[in-house]
């Protein structure tokens, strides 16, 4: 009896060392009110909020925490409690208050904040640049998730595991059925083999698609895959109706090492598939890898390319790399190159290759090209040089180019902006039996303006850009564009005319030919940000004549619902060309669907679409 | 059948929210930051705030905040408070703009509050915001330069 109650005694404080430990690996909250976005996984939380956790007790007013990476804060009165005593302590803590306390990962770090007059820092100093840089989403933000969750109480442990009670789930914003408990499983998925739910998406490339999460974790195998299911004939997307896509990655492990690792995509819908497989090896003076890559596509032939690599570790300044390419038939290539960093912000490549290749188009042509950027806090360099030979047909191809960009200039309190670019071109391409030689250089002058305030409200907001080019050959030309918009807002309405004047003038011999291009249009807005807005523009040609009418028209309605119309009027044909009139709903920012009437199609519609 | 298979899911979808009292559900009690805008002017128009925004976000000195504040009741102070500009990392108060709003047992779904500020150099500051002396949220901000 008495060994029995020994080891009942000693079960007891194991379990209860187990149970202190583990809530060392949990944080408990409790709140009025907490929001977690699945798309941002983000946590915000408002009034008498409760952390425990990381030997501490924690009251504030609000919470906002990065679920992903751990990372938090709690505002307002804070009031801070060590409930985890040293050994052999029998000290009782006091509550300590903090204008907020920023914790991070787990066990959580702890730094304490006060505003007085002036921020003071308690606890670890060290996390100062989390507390600069933590980002803060508020609710109505995360409210514009497709799927949210509304609770009161939960726990995080360190897998990001999040279990909460009494929890309304919210899809496109819409309140479901509550749940007594609620599990969601953030950041990284566990190391094991398992297939799992990952989520159902709406896109204009897929239509509709369901996702699951597949994990290989075994010995002879490992993988991340993404199993994908999509429908997209029932939203009337042209194209492949349906399908399944497969993408991911693996390798093949051989004593804890990757011996082998792989892409893979599969497309049933457009029965296609491509497979890279690469081995790479990495030593003391160098590092290598082979690489085959298998695609194909239904009714087109299977495409094979081998690769392989050797790079030598850095000699002084020098990396160089030795490339090998080979389709498994009669063509390959091989390449040598070096990236070279002159400077921190002066950078070199130099490389040659050779490619031959053999079947119906024959070529075995030799390349050597050089590259130099150069970035500087007033402007940017770059500088390329190819020289290709072509062994078989005897004949050389020779392009040169400096591009010179000078960063924006400011002036008169960012008014005016200048931004000035200019270039060098010089190519030498096989011509018949002989070689073109071409030069071109180009200056790029732009001068804008985002408003400037005028006298009795107005605003004029004017723009110039200038360009020159000049080549050997016959272009010799100089572009200016003009624009310039004046604006009179008057509470919701905004009356404004926008004049733009093209013109190129080109030089020959002793003459100078232009001609120039003109339009203008005289807009009428009425804007209310919340409820509607019209914008009815009457556009005028080259001849500054009535060419055009349109409309544009925006309402909000009830239940999020718009109705939105567009008139097109041609003057010249004195008719419509189109009359457009719809209800919209959009979902979240997710999906919109549209339902109307176009004059220009004759039918009645219905679209589904993107946002 | 797919009657009985609608049925079966509605019933799934409710089991779990049986039992569940409205006393647990979660409620938006305490007002958060909704928005908190730099800019150029900001001018009460007829009760709407007018706004003109600084060029491509660069935000220079002085300049006008513009603070939302939503889900409030009562009345209340609102305090916001800009730290910085005395010195590379300086932390020292150098502006405090104080708000009172509000009637008592009154609920307001958003107030607005804006004023103009001005700093003494640019560079790196940070703002805070008081709800009736609670700090409800704290963030970094970059004056690029001083207008004369």
């Amino acid at each position: 009896m008495e060994k029995f109650t020994k080891f009942l005694c000693l079960k007891l404080v194991l379990l209860s060392l187990a149970l202190f430990s583990g809530a060392e690996e949990t944080l408990r909250f409790k709140g009025d009110y907490f929001l977690f976005s699945d798309d941002h996984s983000y946590i915000y939380g408002g009034g008498n909020i409760l952390l425990k956790g990381g030997g501490r007790q924690i009251k504030g007013d609000v919470l906002y925490m990065d679920a992903r990476s751990l990372t938090g804060v709690i505002y307002g009165d804070v009031r801070v409690l060590e409930t985890a005593k040293k050994k052999n302590e029998d000290k009782k803590y006091e509550e300590k208050k903090y204008d907020a306390v920023f914790f991070k990962g787990m066990p959580p770090r702890w730094l304490t904040v006060s505003y007085t007059d002036e921020i003071t820092f308690g606890g670890e100093t060290a996390l100062k640049g989390f507390f600069m840089n933590f980002e803060k989403k508020p609710p109505e933000f995360l409210k514009n998730s497709s799927l949210y969750f509304e609770f009161r109480e939960f726990r995080i442990d360190k897998n990001q595991k999040i279990r909460a009670r009494i929890v309304v789930p919210y899809m496109m914003g819409l309140p479901t059925v509550p749940l007594k408990r609620f599990t969601v499983n953030r950041g990284e998925w566990e190391e094991k083999t398992m297939v799992a739910f990952h989520n159902v998406n709406y896109t204009g490339v897929y239509g509709l698609s369901l996702s699951f999460f597949l994990r290989m974790r075994e010995k002879w195998q490992k993988g991340d895959y993404d199993i994908k299911f999509y429908e997209r004939k029932l939203f009337k997307l042209d194209g492949v109706k349906r399908g399944v896509l497969f993408s991911g990655k693996g390798g093949v492990p051989v004593k804890k090492k990757e011996l082998l690792d792989y892409t893979v995509l599969l497309n049933s819908g457009e029965q296609s598939f491509n497979l890279r497989v690469n081995h790479r090896g990495d030593f003391k003076y160098f590092s290598y890898s082979l690489s085959q890559n298998i695609s194909g596509r239904e009714n087109q032939p299977t495409f094979l390319e081998f690769v392989s690599n050797i790079t030598i570790k850095k000699l002084f300044i020098f990396v160089p790399g030795f490339t090998f390419t080979h389709d498994w038939k009669e063509s390959y290539s091989y390449k040598v190159s070096t990236p070279l960093k002159v400077w921190k912000k002066l950078n070199l490549n130099v490389g040659w290759q050779r490619k031959i290749l053999a079947g119906t188009y024959r070529s075995d042509t030799s390349d050597f090209s050089t590259s130099l950027n150069f970035d500087s806090k007033i402007f940017r360099f770059s500088s390329n040089y190819n020289f290709s030979r072509n062994l078989v047909e005897a004949y050389v191809r020779k392009n040169f180019s400096v591009n010179l960009y000078l960063k924006p200039v400011r002036f008169l309190e960012d008014n005016v902006v200048f931004d000035i670019s200019s270039y060098y071109m010089f190519s030498s391409l096989p011509y018949g039996d002989q070689t073109r030689d071409r030069n071109a250089q180009g200056l790029n002058v732009t001068v804008y303006s985002e408003g400037v305030s005028m006298p009795l409200g107005f605003q004029l907001v004017p723009s110039f850009t200038f360009n020159h080019l000049w080549d050997d050959q016959q272009e010799n030309f100089t572009d200016f564009n003009y624009s310039v918009a004046l604006l009179k807002p008057v509470g919701k309405f905004t009356a404004s005319v926008a004049y733009s004047l093209a013109s190129r003038y080109r030089a020959e011999n002793f003459w100078i030919e232009g001609n120039s291009r003109q339009n203008m249009n005289l807009n009428f807005e009425i804007k209310d940000k919340e409820r509607y807005s019209f914008l009815l523009r009457f556009y005028y040609d080259n001849a500054l004549a009535l060419e055009n009418i349109s409309l544009t028209g925006k309402v909000g309605l009830p239940f999020d619902l718009t109705f939105s119309s567009f008139l097109l009027y041609y003057s010249e044909d004195k008719k419509f060309r189109t009359v457009e009139v719809f209800i919209e709903k959009a979902f979240k920012k997710k999906i919109r669907i549209q339902g109307g009437y176009s004059l220009a199609l004759k039918r009645f519609f219905i679209k589904f679409l993107t946002m | 059948m797919i009657r009985l298979g609608g049925l079966a899911v509605l019933l799934l979808l409710l089991i779990p929210g049986c039992g569940v009292k409205t006393a647990y559900l979660p409620r938006v009690e305490y007002p958060y930051v909704a928005e908190m805008e730099f800019l150029k002017e900001v001018r009460n128009v007829d009760g709407k705030a007018k706004k003109r925004h600084f060029k491509e976000d660069r935000i220079a000195s002085p300049f006008y905040f513009l603070l939302k504040i939503k889900e409030i009741e009562n009345d209340g102070t609102i305090t916001v408070c800009f730290y910085g500009g005395e010195g590379k990392g300086s932390n020292v108060k150098i502006v405090e703009k104080t708000f009172q709003f509000g009637k008592p047992g009154k609920y307001y779904e958003y107030v607005i509050f804006f004023d103009r500020v001005e700093v003494p150099r640019p560079g790196k500051y940070r703002y805070a915001v008081f709800y009736n002396d609670h700090l409800i949220y704290e963030d970094k901000l970059k004056i690029e330069r001083i207008s004369r």
